[in-house]
């Protein structure tokens, strides 16, 4: 085979494409808390996640065949499970650029991250609108760059840097909400 | 410059993985993907059927006298039965192809309706030089087999469709 699959599962793709439900299991083990996560932050209903980590991997294993091998397996397959996160917020009408402007922002130094948990910043996350979460979190948890938020949302960079200033700020302003 | 929630998330990022995906995922994942393990279960027919073929044959060659007689009856009488199973085949096939949405078609069933095929000829091959009651059956089994893989596929069209439509009322 020409090609140059940068992963440790070479093997296991080999199997998979000819089929080999085993090396299937495999693959899904080594990725689905890793994809989960990243759907549920992007959809938030646990079951809804369940749907689309579904989807996606039934779509990578049919379409195995397309994969290069230019990225990492992982990358690749994550790139499918955002797409499919995504395209669930779009079918549900989520605007990612029109969201009104943020009143009294709160400033860096008004929220003590010191003094909170994951468990706390995970709730404030999981607040926000679903333009701004998606955002937030293609950026901080995926490692996603602007331009690729942009390409991946259909929306401008500049819309992207904007969205994640105000998903940032929201954030803040949750956390500083006395609970 | 990274700011203290961009530092939080970055000293905590693994903690925020905590979330797990219940046994239902998998279960479903093997369910759609299972049909893929039909393609060996046809090779070992194809095989069964043609080692199977090969054994009549042996035995055909003693019984030389009635042969010219069996091979007749036998090739007429599964001429007609041919033909039907033939215009159902087509029949859904145009079925498919009348839907107007088939992205969620994976056409590996395409590839398996040529497997068929190719085996097909084999067997019909093998009918014309050795008729027998065995190579019939197992003609017959070819094309019901690809009546079913056709039907299953109609059955996702008309689930792919389904979804859809629910969905898009219920947002």
């Amino acid at each position: 085979m020409g090609r140059d699959i940068h992963n440790i599962h070479r093997d296991l793709i080999d199997r998979c494409l000819v089929g080999d439900s085993h090396a299937q299991k495999e693959i899904y083990t080594a990725y689905k808390n890793a994809m989960f996560n990243t759907c549920i932050r992007i959809v938030k209903d646990f079951n809804d996640a369940e749907d689309i980590l579904q989807d996606a991997f039934v779509s990578a294993f049919k379409n195995l065949g397309t994969y290069s091998g230019e990225a990492t397996f992982g990358a690749w397959l994550k790139r499918i499970v955002i797409n499919k996160s995504i395209n669930f917020l779009k079918k549900r009408k989520v605007e990612f650029v029109k969201l009104e402007d943020d009143l009294n922002k709160p400033q860096e130094e008004d929220v003590d991250f010191d003094s909170l948990t994951v468990k706390q910043v995970r709730k404030a996350i999981t607040k926000l609108p679903a333009g701004y979460r998606s955002v937030l979190s293609l950026y901080l948890f995926e490692g996603y760059d602007h331009s690729e938020i942009a390409s991946i949302l259909s929306i401008s960079e500049s819309a992207s840097k904007s969205q994640y200033s105000r998903a940032k700020s929201r954030v803040r302003e949750l956390l500083t909400i006395p609970k | 410059m990274s700011d203290n929630l961009e530092k939080f998330i970055g000293k905590n990022r693994e903690a925020f993985e905590d979330q797990e995906p219940s046994e239902r995922v998998w279960l479903g994942i093997r369910k759609r993907t299972a049909k893929k393990s039909l393609i060996w279960i046809w090779k070992a027919a194809a095989i069964f059927f043609f080692l199977s073929s090969l054994f009549l044959l042996s035995r055909e060659i003693d019984n030389r006298q009635d042969l010219v007689i069996q091979k007749e009856k036998i090739s007429s009488d599964f001429k007609d039965i041919e033909s039907f199973y033939f215009q159902m085949i087509s029949e859904k096939q145009t079925l498919i192809s009348s839907y107007d949405d088939k992205k969620e078609l994976d056409y590996a069933y395409e590839q398996d309706l040529q497997n068929l095929d190719a085996m097909y000829e084999v067997l019909k091959d093998e009918l014309r030089s050795n008729p027998s009651k065995k190579v019939v059956d197992a003609l017959l089994l070819n094309l019901v087999v690809r009546i079913d893989i056709l039907n299953k596929e109609l059955a996702k069209l008309d689930d792919n469709t389904a979804p859809e439509e629910s969905k898009a009322v219920s947002i």
